[in-house]
């Protein structure tokens, strides 16, 4: 049975393609990576298997699921390559095409998207195309099946196993000579296309490097081949590697293919998403951009929406609720230590966490709107920079935006990430970044201290959390993880306007979880709290400062005064925050068990000030993180030095930073 | 007196039932930890191919 190959970039639509022409129901996904590994499926009308690999940018591996590609190439056998092309981003997926046609197998295109590419104003000569590459190309739109047939057919004729050399061959320069020597070193009975090894090799395609060496071929004259380039590269002046110069010798090639095929006129019309970009991915704007962006959300999620609603919720939960709870609990005769615990434990513990779900939901809300609107994903772009000077890249600031709801799934998106070090340290950084959980402490904190500034101290905050990140990044990429570096490639989507469903849900997703966690965990960790509050080493009703959580608080309160917050209070809220963050909140309602948010932020002002207030939210966000991270940590890193160390170092900075803050904030104020 | 004991019980019951819960979920780590398990589609569903690598740098 005829075999045949589908190769692509990421999101080309190439499994909706491989679902059009073999009527298998395989999972379409709308996102970059949704082949992990190839599939097999049976061609509708004709006799043959069409495989459908993992979307690459490049034959040359960087990630696992690029490898599967290049391994596929080396060890298979397959009759004809089929290639889908994303007719609107033509200049990138060539790159994988020319590579492609180097290696020799007869080659059909599907031209894709044609539709979108004629919406953005891009004429595409097809046939000038196909004669230029020497390939035949069948325009499709993947999407709606429009075309399909004739690929099909198309793919199935003429079909032989023969291997002939490209028809489309480019001149490398200076680098001709080194790939000729490479091929003379190659024995004769491979049935590889020798010029495609040899440009691989020098590409440094490893998986192509270990097939050569594996034929027992003299690897010091090899290497010796490799260094003369390199070399040569440093004689003529390039600074770029030889991977570079491939890349780049390859890109103006296109570049003059695509000239003679696109109508440039039309080109240069620019559409809106392109127009955005130029905007906010600017090498000068793209960072203040982001952080007004953030600023405008704090503000909505504090001073103009957030606040108003959380105090209207505060005023139901500690007027009418509590009034109805109370008349219900003397009218059934409850007793004084039931009451208590329902008025002074439960509901000041979970209510206390509850009257800020308006600003949690706001928060997930502007979150979602810019991931949908494709704004994330450039943001991810821009910080790629930084994050480059600091010994990562953009892909690990991907997990750290996730981590901005719940470190959790911040630290399992770091999954994505392939360098087993980058991979590391992301998990390490990911922490830092201020969950949605802390959003309450500082909700209570800028409450009371820093009223006509909400917004600002919070974004403060959260760009607290990143450029602590990042300095600790530089210091560990420094100290334990040297020169070990990777490309980073994103899918930029198109800007759109989210759809009101998708983004209620998608808020609700994220802000249901809160919910919950008030009525189950909230509610046991309320009710622990003030039991360990309402007794004592002299037994039960006792004065809150000789309570238990006060002897557990009273231990930590020395070791914290230096910070500005040296009290049982702040210990214990601290202490029982490792179990969630949201907590901290809990416990501070309960302790000063006052009716409302704002009795309680009129007691906190009589032992925090500004100064001790900015430092314990400082102190919150930086701390160890919470029990449920430092155990993903566990199980995701597989060790537990590492486990101890994230718990460790986050410690220490957080004092550290808390100390700079309170002792070195005190000078000046 | 009657209604204080199955109120106590009743609230002591379901808090060091939640209380356990949640410490046995969080330890688990990975998605029985996270607040998104029952919503997501993304990460939980990669695959682990990448785990095996990290534990090489203990």
């Amino acid at each position: 049975m005829s075999q045949f190959a589908l190769f692509g970039n990421p999101n080309t639509g190439k499994t909706s393609l491989f679902n059009n022409l073999t009527g298998s129901y395989e999972y379409v996904g709308n996102w970059s990576g949704v082949t992990v590994e190839k599939k097999v499926g049976k061609l509708r009308h004709h006799n043959g298997q069409l495989i459908d690999l993992p979307g690459v940018y490049s034959l040359n591996p960087l990630s696992k699921d690029e490898e599967v590609v290049t391994e596929f190439l080396l060890t298979d056998e397959f009759e004809k390559i089929l290639n889908i092309v994303d007719a609107s981003q033509l200049k990138r997926n060539l790159q994988l095409t020319i590579q492609l046609l180097e290696f020799g197998k007869p080659l059909l295109i599907g031209l894709n998207m044609i539709d979108v590419a004629k919406t953005r104003g891009m004429s595409i000569d097809e046939k000038k195309l196909s004669e230029m590459l020497g390939v035949s190309i069948v325009p499709i739109i993947a999407r709606s099946g429009k075309g399909c047939d004739v690929l099909s057919k198309e793919l199935t004729i003429n079909t032989n196993k023969e291997i002939k050399p490209s028809k489309l061959k480019i001149d490398y320069g200076f680098l001709e000579d080194a790939i000729e020597r490479i091929i003379k070193l190659l024995p004769d009975h491979i049935s590889m296309n020798k010029r495609w090894m040899a440009i691989q090799f020098l590409e440094g395609n490893k998986r192509v490097e270990g097939y050569i060496y594996s034929l027992k071929i003299d690897e010091t004259s090899l290497e010796q081949i490799k260094k003369d380039v390199e070399g040569n590269l440093v004689n003529r002046g390039v600074k770029s590697s030889i991977r570079q110069y491939i890349y780049n010798v390859r890109d103006q090639k296109i570049s003059s293919i695509l000239k003679e095929v696109t109508d440039v006129a039309s080109l240069k019309k620019q559409n809106a998403t392109e127009l955005i970009d130029r905007i906010v991915t600017n090498r000068f704007l793209g960072i203040p951009i982001f952080l007004l962006f953030m600023y405008v959300m704090f503000m909505l999620t504090f001073d103009w929406l957030g606040s108003p609603l959380a105090d209207l919720l505060d005023g139901f939960l500690s007027g009418p609720v509590t009034d109805i709870l109370q008349s219900v609990l003397t009218a059934i005769g409850a007793s004084s230590f039931i009451k208590a615990l329902i008025l002074e434990g439960i509901v000041a513990g979970v209510g206390g966490v509850l009257v800020f779900v308006p600003q949690i939901f706001i928060m997930f809300f502007l979150i979602s709107f810019l991931e949908d609107s494709g704004y994330m994903a450039r943001v991810a772009m821009v910080m790629d920079r930084v994050m480059e000077s600091i010994g990562l890249n953009g892909k690990s600031f991907i997990p750290m935006i996730i981590g901005f709801g719940c470190n959790v799934p911040g630290i399992m998106a770091a999954r994505t990430i392939e360098q087993p070090k980058e991979r590391l340290l992301t998990i390490l950084l990911t922490p830092l970044m201020s969950c949605s959980a802390r959003l309450p402490v500082y909700a209570l904190f800028v409450g009371a201290f820093f009223l006509k500034h909400q917004a600002l101290v919070v974004l403060s905050l959260y760009v607290l959390g990143i450029v602590v990140a990042l300095v600790v990044a530089r210091i560990f990429s420094s100290l334990f993880f040297k020169g070990e570096s990777s490309l980073f490639v994103i899918e930029l989507p198109p800007y759109r306007i989210p759809q009101a469903l998708t983004l209620w849900r998608s808020t609700w997703e994220k802000g249901k979880g809160f919910i919950r966690k008030a009525g189950t965990f909230i509610f046991g960790g309320s009710v622990l709290i003030w039991l360990m509050a309402y007794a004592g080493p002299h037994g039960m009703n006792v004065e809150m400062d000789d309570s238990f959580l006060a002897m557990v608080g009273g231990l930590l309160a020395p070791v914290l005064s230096p910070l500005g917050f040296g009290t049982w209070q702040a210990g214990a809220s601290l202490l029982t925050g490792f179990l969630a963050k949201e907590v901290v909140v809990a416990t501070m309602n309960i302790i000063y068990h006052v009716p409302d948010t704002t009795s309680l932020q009129g007691i906190l002002s009589n032992h925090y000030n500004a100064l001790s207030a900015f430092s314990f939210m400082a102190f919150v966000l930086l701390y160890v993180p919470c029990l449920a991270t430092v155990a993903t940590i566990r199980k995701e890193t597989g060790s537990t030095k590492w486990t101890y160390f994230s718990i460790i170092y986050s410690l220490l900075v957080a004092y550290l930073i808390a100390i700079v803050i309170y002792q070195i904030g005190g000078l000046f104020l | 007196m009657l209604v204080n004991i199955v109120i106590g019980l009743a609230i002591f019951g379901y808090a060091g039932w939640m209380l356990a819960r949640h410490f046995k979920k969080s330890t688990q780590g990975k998605c029985a930890a996270c607040s998104l398990n029952k919503s997501c589609n993304t990460s939980c569903s990669i695959d682990t191919q990448n785990t095996s690598s990290i534990t090489e740098l203990k």
